[in-house]
């Protein structure tokens, strides 16, 4: 079947969903899936260009609502371990990012019951008048919904007052599965994957930019991997909002479902790498999850369609509670780049400074 | 049908002739590593070695039972990419006697890998004492003891032969030789890395002795620090040499270089998988005479060992226990995995795991 893969070009001769199946499944041999997924890169970028960002995920609250069972990072209202980050304790951060070459910040949070519309409101004005410069990139579309029910309005208006406030662009973050059964077995208190999908078919109605994630070994069957997968293609057909995916693999430790699933391995990292670059033919630009598979595996994956070595996120703090985030320095990772055989060119959150091919 | 090497499509013109060569089970030259290790196409060299891979040993791949005991971090030879050796005078320094190590090994072991620093105060009755306490208390278990440099540091302090020192050490039941130390088998990179080591003549003369006597070996290569490929293809030309000439190397251990607490690390090759499979596979399409090649998780990590699995290796390594020079280098691995993980692992490859002795001999078919 890759012989048929092969053959297609995408966008107008794109993977169905037998073929999106076939390469996610283990019986498509790696280096030939590998190997296609490259050459589909290198037909939409420069083949010896890597791009990669500077920026500092910054996370305002540790308290949620959501329960998820895959977190290590969250804590329900009330947990004495519960916190919550003022204003004035988020601006020295976004300050020493800039100071460190960072041009975005990654803002997200937990679903926090006790905070009002007008604590975010404040945060995105501040950071505004502070650093008019900084790109921020914040509030998945869990806690865009998860706000639109707190404060009773609807995540249209969320997001409106949000942007006229400085929001620029948010994070694909939080579709982990958007399929059932595995998203209500997993994330039963988030948002469903049709809200996930809603909340960023508006925020492009709206004008802004978003990525997209995908986060694989919750024990999900191959047919609902393709389905993500698919279902992310169809709307970036209708909106074409987003400018790049990330899937990476579970990283189960310290969680509650540490003992319920297997962890996977490298292989599979790569397998959905190049699957995804093959059937999502219609989102530019793929990136590398170092921060969960490690530097060493990360820069495999630039072989395997990505085209981008994520961030090198000055703070990272939701990977990190489980023990397994890994760190670099921009230095370190200009290094790798260029030892794996390109050129290393740093971006803007939204890659406004790169020029498509 | 076609064949798995049918399948590889090579971009690079160099590469045609080495795809070739190997398809008909030809040797490949020096100047064909040289080609792999300058070509940019890992989908064509990993394919390649897991065609190879396949040839030799169908879908099986290896795991061990086994522990590892570091019984000194006392050394004389001050390596720049060592973050484990110390000297006497250090605070932390240790050195564990026989019943110390011992007490370290759970029942059940089908391996005893004991390896430690090059400390000078060790005569051969401790270590001849070592491997008969535990000949008497796991006879059932491989002892894989004493890296080469080891063993040629207890000649020198004993001012003995290589030979006389290895027979007495199998005589109180030393069973195969680890193989570490091998580092880059370069008078070169040698005065830069580790200069007060035992030398690449030394080490390689250390396995021959070994092998002549009846005890087999694995070996090493240490990459990716201030080697340059020609480096790393001479040091695997000069395994494969040595191989011909005596047939006693079981298995062979590509190491990458971890940028810990070192020296070297500014130095250093950056930390790119790319290279680390690379080198798997050149390990697998260069050594043709080596039955095993060892994807050493400890090292590598879980992720990338598996990755290596499809890129020449045919052995996962084994439980290993509690293990210090990695973990002091900075490894990210746990120190430990169960015989259950080490499967899934393999098994998530496509691959049936089997496991076995330390002469890579099945235990008992478990592949389920």
């Amino acid at each position: 079947m890759l012989d048929v893969i092969a053959g297609k070009s995408g966008v107008c001769d794109r993977l169905d969903f037998d073929e999106a199946k076939y390469c996610l499944s283990g019986n498509s041999d790696i280096w030939r899936l590998g190997r296609l997924a490259d050459e589909y890169r290198n037909r939409l970028h420069p083949p010896e260009r890597v791009t990669y960002q500077v920026d500092r995920n910054i996370n305002y609250t540790n308290i949620c609502t959501s329960g998820c069972r895959f977190c290590a990072f969250s804590r329900p209202p009330g947990h004495p371990e519960g916190w919550t980050l003022s204003v004035d304790e988020l601006i020295p951060k976004v300050k020493e990012n800039l100071e460190l070459g960072g041009t975005g910040i990654l803002l997200q949070g937990g679903h926090n019951p006790d905070l009002s519309i007008s604590y975010y409101i404040d945060m995105l004005r501040a950071i505004k008048a502070r650093f008019p410069t900084i790109h921020i990139h914040a509030f998945s579309p869990p806690e865009i919904v998860a706000f639109s029910k707190f404060f009773s309005v609807s995540t249209e208006d969320v997001l409106f007052r949000f942007i006229e406030a400085g929001l620029d662009s948010l994070p694909g973050g939080g579709a982990e599965i958007l399929v059932e059964p595995t998203r209500s077995r997993i994330a039963p208190g988030k948002c469903t994957g049709e809200e996930w999908l809603d909340v960023m078919r508006t925020a492009h109605r709206l004008g802004l930019k978003t990525t997209a994630t995908m986060v694989i070994g919750f024990g999900e069957c191959i047919d609902e991997r393709a389905q993500h997968l698919l279902k992310l293609r169809e709307l970036q057909d209708e909106t074409g909002g987003f400018t790049a995916f990330i899937p990476w693999t579970f990283q189960q430790s310290k969680t509650a479902m540490e003992n319920e699933v297997e962890p996977l391995g490298g292989l599979d990292y790569l397998r959905i790498q190049a699957s995804a670059r093959l059937i999502l033919d219609n989102i530019a630009h793929h990136q590398v999850s170092w921060v969960t598979q490690g530097l060493r595996l990360g820069a495999v994956a630039l072989k395997f369609g990505a085209d981008d070595f994520s961030s090198i996120m000055i703070e990272e703090n939701v990977v990190s509670s489980t023990g397994a985030g890994f760190t670099t320095n921009e230095v370190e990772m200009c290094r790798i780049i260029q030892a794996s055989g390109y050129n290393p060119v740093k971006r803007l959150t939204l890659y406004q400074n790169i020029l498509h091919a | 049908m076609p064949s798995c090497f049918d399948e590889i499509n090579v971009t690079e013109p160099s590469l045609k002739p080495v795809l070739e060569k190997v398809s008909r089970g030809e040797r490949l030259s020096r100047n064909d590593g040289l080609a792999l290790e300058h070509s940019d196409d890992l989908h064509a060299i990993c394919g390649l070695a897991d065609c190879v891979r396949k040839r030799m040993h169908g879908s099986r791949v290896g795991y061990i039972v086994n522990v590892h005991v570091d019984y000194t971090n006392i050394c004389s030879s001050g390596c720049r990419f060592c973050a484990f050796g110390r000297s006497d005078k250090d605070d932390d320094s240790y050195l564990l006697n026989s019943n110390d190590i011992t007490v370290r090994i759970p029942e059940g072991v089908d391996e005893i890998h004991i390896v430690g620093g090059i400390n000078p105060d060790l005569k051969l009755g401790f270590f001849t004492g070592l491997l008969s306490d535990l000949r008497d208390k796991f006879p059932d278990a491989v002892l894989k003891t004493f890296s080469a440099v080891e063993i040629q540091g207890l000649a020198r302090r004993e001012n003995l032969s290589i030979s006389e020192v290895l027979k007495s050490l199998k005589d109180a039941g030393l069973g195969m030789i680890p193989g570490g130390g091998a580092e880059i088998l370069d008078p070169e990179i040698r005065s830069e890395i580790c200069p007060d080591k035992a030398t690449a003549d030394e080490y390689i003369d250390v396995h021959r002795k070994a092998h002549e006597l009846g005890i087999p070996s694995n070996t090493t290569m240490l990459y990716g620090h201030i080697e340059a490929p020609e480096h790393r293809i001479d040091h695997l030309l000069r395994l494969r040499d040595l191989q011909d000439e005596t047939n006693g190397i079981i298995a062979h251990i590509p190491l990458p270089y971890l940028h810990g607490a070192n020296e070297l690390s500014e130095r250093a090759h950056p930390q790119s998988g790319i290279l680390d499979l690379k080198v798997m596979a050149i390990s697998r399409l260069l050594l043709d005479n080596v039955p095993h090649i060892k994807s050493y998780w400890r090292a590598l990590g879980i992720r990338m060992a598996q990755v290596a699995l499809r890129a020449g290796a045919d052995d996962m390594d084994g439980t290993i226990g509690q293990e210090e020079i990695m973990h002091e280098a900075g490894s990210d691995a746990p120190r430990s995995l169960g015989p259950d993980h080490l499967e899934q692992i393999i098994k998530d490859a496509g691959l049936e795991p089997y496991r076995r002795d330390a002469l890579h001999r099945p235990i008992e078919e478990v592949v389920k």
